[in-house]
Formats: structure tokens, sequence, C-alpha cells
């Protein structure tokens, strides 16, 4: 199994509009196992999106290291792919050509061409390969979104809410698929959330991060066998746990709703 | 229904004022009825239009639509030719007849064509030239910051200088008026051309370069798959008021020393006092224009079917 992430005292800071700085991430420390459902929950602000596009590479830490098996990241790179919040689909490409695009750019798409249509199936989208993003719902450009990360074959999927705008029935169909694509994939997956529920549904462990500057409060394993059930009393537990955690995070005087 | 029978009705008022009002005496007269000829044409082209509209639905709906504002066309023109001909209340030296308008079509036509031809070649060459120029500069200023720096202040300082307004300068340094010619209108396209592609790639969404990064794709593929693209909408707009600019410089252009084309025409005409011939060579330019846009705009459908209309024509 490969895609495993070791974040190593891991610090960045911003300057704001007002040249003011503001650390991002304080020593942060994480070592998340191949193959696991990781999410990352916290207050809104708190950095989780920076730790993520770390990762990624889209923004390199100020110190510290982030390796992925291993080898350091310092840029963007295939082997780990990125659903954005919004779906940021390229509009000119209709939706077969936006997940080809990642093996085009690459030059394997001969070898892969299969692939194309394979997560065109599994992301419930066969007979849309024509069509352009605009006359797609949100839901469905998402879903476009994740099957143009995954078609690489990527270590680690980094999602960074990827379900945020969609509404709650889509939301929890979109929970489903993507639990199946992960276990196709045998992949890593680290998801930033909002949502407990989510978390708690879909994750082996939930990182719950403290407010500015972010630093891991606590690593929860939720140890629930899946499909998991929404209603039941341990899956309630574990929800209450988070919530009272991220509360005791949230109280932090420099939080940005108390200025 | 109704509406479709407009037009008829217009073409049936101006047919008639046109035969049963005695031409004034003080409009010199056409050798031929030319106006008449083209009243008989219309009517001949709107009775196609209106039985193939019986059939084809599209065209139905298109027609109900369009058919009062043909009808207010002809009705236009129609007033045109009782304040001319019929009854000149206007200088009959520099409003003629419209049957004498449309008369030079027939007698003209061999030079028209000529000069169609002698414009359309600069046009071309100039537009050509200037386009891809203009193209090349863009994507440099948009994509580099080194090339932004230099070039885009020295683009915004020449671009608004009117490019006919460079004709001392170029006559002097360019060995034939051709040439110059071709330097003006390749100008005037360049600018639209640079400053729209530029801005174009300036504004695209930096989150399609950090998706295509996440996707492996390197500088190439960045700039040409995605920069690009993203940036057509605006391109085509400068593309749009290129044609147009372009067209004004080659009329003005073409009265450096050329010995064909269509600004050469109206200047010549204008210059022996053939009003007539002028209106003629304004409605063939006029036309001519339409033609170019509504082909661009064809062409605009096709490349970017993936925008939802933004513009229009």
């Amino acid at each position: 199994m490969v895609g495993e992430i070791r974040i190593d005292h891991v610090h960045k800071e911003f300057v704001n509009p007002d040249g003011d700085r503001i650390t991002a991430l304080e020593d942060v420390n994480l070592t998340i196992e191949p193959g696991s459902f990781v999410s990352l929950i916290g207050p809104s602000g708190c950095g989780k999106t920076t730790l993520l596009r770390a990762i990624a590479g889209l923004n390199p830490a100020d110190s510290g290291t982030i390796c992925l098996d291993g080898k350091p990241v310092s840029a963007p790179g295939a082997d780990r792919g990125y659903a954005f919040q919004q779906a940021n689909l390229f509009p000119w490409l209709n939706i077969q050509n936006n997940i080809a695009f990642g093996l085009k750019a690459r030059g394997v798409y001969r070898q892969e061409q299969g692939e194309v249509g394979r997560l065109i199936n599994l992301v419930g989208l066969r007979g849309f390969e024509r069509s352009y993003p605009h006359q797609l719902s949100g839901g469905m450009c998402q879903r476009a979104a994740l099957a143009r990360a995954l078609a690489g074959h990527p270590k680690v999927l980094l999602a960074d809410e990827p379900l945020g705008a969609l509404d709650a029935f889509t939301r929890m169909n979109m929970q489903d698929m993507i639990l199946d694509l992960w276990k196709e994939h045998h992949m890593t997956v680290i998801m930033v959330t909002h949502d407990v529920d989510e978390a708690v549904y879909l994750s082996d462990r939930v990182v719950v991060m403290s407010a500015r500057p972010a630093r891991v409060e606590q690593v929860i394993d939720i140890q629930l066998s899946r499909p998991r059930d929404r209603g039941r009393g341990d899956f309630m537990d574990y929800r209450r746990q988070i919530l009272e955690r991220l509360h005791f995070a949230g109280n932090t005087p420099d939080l940005d709703y108390y200025l | 229904m109704k509406r479709k029978i407009l037009p008829f009705i217009a073409l049936i008022i101006v047919i008639s004022a046109n035969r049963l009002i005695p031409d004034s005496e003080l409009q010199p007269a056409a050798d031929r009825p030319y106006f008449f000829y083209v009243l008989c044409l219309l009517t001949g082209l709107y009775a196609v239009y209106f039985l193939l509209s019986l059939a084809i639905g599209a065209l139905h709906d298109k027609l109900i639509h369009k058919a009062p504002f043909y009808a207010g066309v002809i009705l236009l023109i129609g007033a045109i030719d009782l304040v001319t001909s019929k009854y000149a209340l206007l200088p009959v030296l520099f409003f003629p007849c419209l049957d004498r308008v449309f008369g030079v079509f027939v007698s003209d036509w061999r030079l028209m064509g000529e000069c169609i031809l002698a414009s359309g070649k600069l046009l071309l060459i100039g537009f050509g030239i200037g386009a891809s120029l203009g193209f090349l500069t863009g994507l440099l200023i948009g994509f580099s910051g080194k090339a932004n720096y230099w070039i885009s202040p020295l683009m915004k300082f020449i671009g608004p200088i009117p490019p006919t307004s460079w004709s001392p300068l170029v006559l002097s340094l360019l060995s034939t008026t051709y040439q110059a010619a071709v330097f003006m209108v390749a100008l005037a396209v360049w600018f639209p051309i640079t400053l729209m592609t530029s801005s174009g790639v300036q504004n695209v969404s930096n989150s399609y370069f950090e998706v295509a990064a996440t996707l492996g794709a390197g500088r190439w593929t960045r700039i040409f798959k995605v920069g690009v693209p993203a940036a057509m909408p605006s391109v085509f707009l400068g593309v749009f008021y290129a044609t147009c600019s372009s067209f004004v410089t080659l009329v003005t252009a073409e009265l450096l020393g050329a010995d064909a084309g269509l600004g050469w025409y109206l200047n010549w005409q204008k210059g022996m006092m053939l009003y007539a011939n002028v209106y003629a060579g304004l409605i063939l330019i006029a036309g001519i224009c339409m033609i170019i846009i509504t082909l661009i705009f064809r062409l605009k459908d096709r490349i970017l079917v993936w925008q939802k209309g933004v513009i229009k024509w």
C-alpha cells in the first residue's frame, strides 16, 4: 500500500492586507497511514485548506516538511489528486475531455483510454460525456471533478469540502459514491469538511484542528464498521465527542468572531 | 400569420407610390427604373421566403419575429424615394434618386468588383499580419511578467493613436503606398487583438491553472490548453473590434494613392461629384462589413460552443 503522508513541524504564515503577519499553521505534526480515509475538521478559517494546499504543493509550507511515501513534496504533482471546493471544470471542454485532461497532459491518454469511460460509469455520468459543464447541475459537475482528480490513479486524494456547495440529499448520495471510489482505488483520502456528520460517516480518523493558528487538537479514531448508520448510538457518541472538542477548540480568544 | 403579411403590404404601398407619383422634374432621370426593379426583386425574395416558411416551422417563427422589421425597412426606403425622387425636397446633387443609386450597381459592376478584390486583398494581408502579431504580443504580455513590464506601456502608448495618422512617417519609411496601407491596416488590427488577448489571459481564473497543475500539466500545457482557450471569448471580442477598425482604416488608407479599392472608389466618385456612385459604394461597404462580421460570429459560435452567449450579433 502506498500513499503515506507524513507532516513534520509544518509552519506557515500569511501577511494580510493590513501588513500583519498571521500564523496559519503552527507546528503541525501528523502521520496519515496509507490507504486510510482522514477528515480534517475545525473552526472556519482555521487553516485546514492551507494545510491541504501545502500537501498538494500549491502553497508550500514556510518550514517543516511534508513527505509522500518518504519523499518531500514541493510542487503540485499528479500523485496527489485535488478536488476543489468548486468543481472548477474547464468550461471549454466537455465532460469526457475534462476527465481526460490530466492523462492527455502527461501523454498517457493512449494507454489509459479505458480509464475515462470506467470513471464516467463510476460517477454515474454515462450519457453526459459530450455535455459541457454549464449544461450540468452542481452535483454532476462535482462528480465529474472527482473523476478528473482520480483519472491518473493518484496515491492520495486531497478533497477540500468537495460537497460543501451541494444540497443535503445530493450530499448523502455523493458521500457513498466517494466511499466507493476510495475502496475501488486503494488510495489515501484527506478531506477537509465543516460537517461533523460527514466526517464521522466517512472517515477512519477525524483530525480536529484548533482555531488560528491551526494545530492538531486531537485525532479521533472512528471504530465503526461500514456501512455506517447515522442514527445509531455509537455514531452519535462520536459526533458528540467531536462537537465538544470543536467547541473547546473554538473557545480560544483570538477567534475572529470575538473581534 | 397577419404579421407575416406586413412586408407585402409595405411593398404594395411603396411600389404604388413609386409607380403612381411622377418623378420630380428637378431630379435628373435615370436610364431605367432600377429602384422599381429592386422592389420587384425584394417582393420575389420575400414571396419565396414566405412560401418556405409555410413548410418549415423554424423559418416560420423567425419570420414572425422579423416581419414587422422588414416592413419597417421597406417603408423607410419608400420614404427616401418620396423625399428624393418624387418631391426633390433635398438638394438633388447630394441626394440623387434611388433609381440612379441602384443603377450604379448595373453600370459600374466591373469596376466595383475590381475594387472589392483589391480591398479584400489589402484587408486579408493587413488583417493576417496584424492579427497574428497581435495574438502573439497578447500572449507574451499575458503570460510573461517581463513582457508585461516592457511591452505593455508601449502598446498603451501606440494603441490609441489612429493608425492613419502614421501616414506621413510611414509613407517616407516604406517604399510603396501599398505597403503603407498594409502597415496601417495591420496596426489597426494589432492593437485591439493584443489588448483583448492579454487582458483575456490575465483574467483567467487562477483556479484553472491550479487544477491543471494538480493534474500534472507542465508549463506549455498550462499556457496552450488552459490559458489560451480560457482567453478565447476575450480574443474574439478583440477580433470583432479589429474588424471594425480595420474597415475604417482601410477606407482611409486607400485615399493615400491606391489605384483600386472601396475607399479609393468612394473618394474618386466624390471628386467627380457623382453622389449616386458614392451612395452605391457606401451600401456596398456596409453590406461587405456586415457579411464579414456575421461570418466571424458564426465562427465564434462554432469555436465557443461551450460559452453561454455573451456577445451577440
